[in-house]
């Protein structure tokens, strides 16, 4: 027998169900759906990570000269005026994870199509582990904030650049990616 | 609950294909950002400086009519000479703009006395300024100017050179005035080759330049000046910049004259500029001029002088004792297109031109060469550079000999001389009067005498006789009298002696006008 377990409530339904017989939600398992909408996702994402670090996360205005620095600018410039630790967080949150992302994303979305059976509990691992530090990639966009809030000096502004827009929609993409691919998917062909 | 389960339809759902809607907007706006980037990306520009001059890899920027065009991306000491190599990442829009016209020069914020240049790179930090214009055969590797190029290919205008025997203090970027309106400034102050004099590059600004023509004089702005009138002092005193920079300042006597003059003489100041010349254009030439009796009183400096006329400066004089007399050979630059040119002034020395010590003034001894026609002319020689001037020696100075007689008159007048003679006159004619006084008596008395003698009736011819003698010793008495009042020596002599107080009073006059219409006559000469 299959069984088909309800990711939100739990309950264990039949393989075939469309819907849980506990909490009457959709819990259809549609592969092709997921994958379709992840890897939508992922190259949505990969597509916003480009401007993302070619374009300037933050211009500073100061009186009439206004200068920018990209995301690995500023870690470069970060780790040169020694914040290591800053630094080192920027730079796993920013540049790190994200990559890490499109990679883990990639190749589960690339099993599961393939329908490869190997390793299925790294597999789940690595889902669990982009689902956990997904979101943290939005620190950058978090620290972008809370400088343009907080910093008002009269002759110093600070923009958000076009490079902060195109990251926050990336990170948002890549956590709509990784939450459309149903982890129910890693191991459901794989039972003997 | 198990029906439910095996009641439920399979549906084929294709509808989430709309999905792909997001990857195909994020690539389209992700690859048009790119391109952006990318199209925004223009050449890498590589510039030599002697010194990055406070440039910033990432921050500095280059600006062309003030509009950011590129950024420092990094800056490298050079590896083959003396300086560093900017690295400059120029906009795609300057592209055609960088071609040999392009040139580069970093702004820093300068304050010196007087002078606030490119206060905007205190705001930003230094900066590359760069000047360009369209055309010429496509450049990226540029040695940058230190300085602001003279000519820039934006600006409009004219740049003039002017020449003058002293910078009078000015530097480059004092203002050049017209009616003290700016209408450019001075580029560049350098020596002349020679080392004479100054050239001073000066750039006027469009439409201002059109003001320039062949009659154009100019001359140094003095910040202030001072002067004495009949009523009193005037100080002149410019604006608070021309009084802290100085600043050139022009004026053309005729708006529609010539311009083919593209070098002009810089004046020491208005007065100078201003004062009668002979000619229009200024050309100098050496002369040599040797003074067998020189006098000390002749100064470096000292004007060369033709009929009231300033042609030239003395300014070089070498003197040595010969015997008893001081041998001078005097260096001085006439103006030669005062007379014409060298051609026409060899003429006038054949004619009889020559040099002669004169003195300046009424008070000073200072000395100044005057040129005047005097006796046989002489031919023009050339010793090595210089022209040999004749020359003569001076005649004593006519007006002050005049002066000088009038007071040794003023001096001799015979005053003293006078009051004795009157009086000598006085007691020399003391005995005849008093003779004449005693025969008046005598003559009375004998008359009385007569009278009493009772013979009286018989001498009245003779007493008519006595009566008529009385009368006329009394008009001879009377005749002496006038003769004092009138035609006397004395008379003659007083009067000489008011006729020549009135005419030494006249003469002071005169000086006394001159000195009032012009004080400083006695001190700096007409």
């Amino acid at each position: 027998m299959r069984y088909l377990r309800c990711p939100y409530c739990g309950a264990t339904n039949n393989r075939d169900a469309h819907s849980c017989r506990r909490c009457s939600l959709d819990i259809h398992l549609d592969k092709k759906k997921s994958l379709h909408m992840s890897l939508a996702f992922l190259i949505a994402a990969i597509a916003f990570y480009i401007p993302a670090n070619i374009y300037p996360i933050l211009q500073t205005s100061k009186f009439a000269h206004t200068s920018g620095s990209t995301i690995f600018e500023g870690v470069v410039q970060m780790w040169i005026s020694g914040d290591y630790p800053i630094a080192l967080i920027i730079f796993i949150a920013s540049i790190l994870i994200p990559i890490l992302k499109f990679v883990i994303l990639l190749y589960l979305i690339f099993t599961i199509g393939t329908k490869n059976c190997k390793g299925i509990k790294q597999r789940v691992w690595l889902y669990h582990l982009i689902e956990v530090t997904g979101p943290w990639s939005l620190i950058d966009v978090f620290v972008v904030i809370v400088l343009v809030a907080l910093i008002h000096f009269k002759n110093i502004v600070i923009i958000p650049g076009v490079g902060v827009t195109s990251f926050a929609l990336m990170v948002v993409c890549t956590i709509l990616s990784s939450s459309m691919l149903d982890e129910r998917l890693l191991g459901a062909e794989c039972e003997k | 609950m198990k029906n439910e389960l095996t009641s439920a339809k399979k549906i084929k759902s294709t509808h989430y294909y709309y999905i792909w809607i997001v990857p195909v907007i994020a690539l389209i706006v992700g690859g048009w950002m790119l391109y952006k980037y990318y199209e925004k990306l223009g050449p890498l520009v590589i510039i030599t400086f002697k010194n990055s001059g406070g440039l910033e890899p990432k921050q500095s920027f280059v600006k062309f009519r003030d509009v950011k065009v590129g950024t420092v991306e990094k800056i490298l000491l050079s590896k083959r000479d003396t300086g560093v190599v900017v690295y400059v990442r120029m906009n795609k829009d300057v592209d055609p703009f960088l071609n040999k016209n392009a040139r580069f020069w970093i702004v820093k914020p300068e304050i010196g006395l007087g002078k606030i240049r490119g206060l905007d790179a205190l705001m930003s930090g230094a900066y590359i300024q760069m000047d360009s214009k369209l055309g010429g055969t496509k450049k990226y590797i540029f040695r940058g100017y230190e300085e602001p190029p003279l000519i820039q290919n934006e600006k409009k205008g004219t740049t003039y050179l002017l020449q003058s025997d002293d910078s009078y203090a000015l530097r480059p970027g004092a203002p050049v005035y017209y009616k003290s309106m700016q209408v450019g400034s001075i580029n560049k102050v350098d020596l002349a080759k020679s080392g004479k004099s100054v050239n001073f590059y000066i750039f006027v600004r469009s439409p201002y330049d059109k003001l320039i023509n062949d009659s154009t004089l100019f001359w140094n702005v003095k910040s202030y000046s001072l002067k004495l009138h009949d009523t009193g002092f005037t100080v002149d005193m410019g604006s608070l910049e021309q009084l802290i920079v100085g600043g050139v300042s022009f004026m053309t006597k005729e708006l529609d004259g010539s311009k083919t003059k593209k070098r002009f003489y810089l004046f020491k100041d208005k007065e100078e500029a201003l004062q009668n010349r002979l000619g229009t254009e200024h050309k100098e030439l050496a002369f040599l001029m040797e003074f067998a009796k020189g006098s000390g009183y002749l100064q470096n400096g000292a004007p060369v002088k033709f009929r009231g006329f300033r042609v030239g400066k003395v300014y070089d004089i070498n003197a040595s004792l010969v015997q008893k007399d001081v041998h001078m050979r005097v260096k001085a630059s006439i103006d030669v297109n005062a007379f014409g040119g060298v051609e026409q002034l060899r003429k006038l020395v054949q004619k009889g031109l020559k040099a002669t010590l004169e003195p300046d003034m009424l008070l000073t001894k200072n000395l100044h060469i005057e040129l005047g026609f005097d006796g046989k002319g002489e031919r023009m020689q050339k010793v090595g550079k210089y022209y040999l001037f004749p020359t003569k020696e001076a005649k004593p100075n006519r007006f002050l000999l005049h002066i000088e007689k009038i007071l040794t008159k003023l001096e001799n007048l015979p005053i003293k001389k006078t009051l004795i003679a009157t009086n000598a006159l006085l007691s020399d004619t003391k005995e005849p009067l008093v003779q004449m006084l005693q025969e008046i008596k005598s003559t009375s008395k004998a008359l009385r005498g007569l009278l009493e003698a009772n013979a009286t009736k018989e001498l009245p011819q003779q007493l008519e006789q006595n009566l008529q003698k009385l009368q006329t010793t009394l008009q001879l008495f009377n005749d002496l009298a006038k003769t004092y009042s009138k035609d006397s020596l004395f008379e003659a002599k007083l009067s000489q002696t008011l006729y020549d107080i009135d005419k030494a009073s006249k003469s002071l006059n005169r000086l006394l006008i001159k000195l009032e219409q012009k004080p400083n006559a006695l001190l700096f000469g007409d």
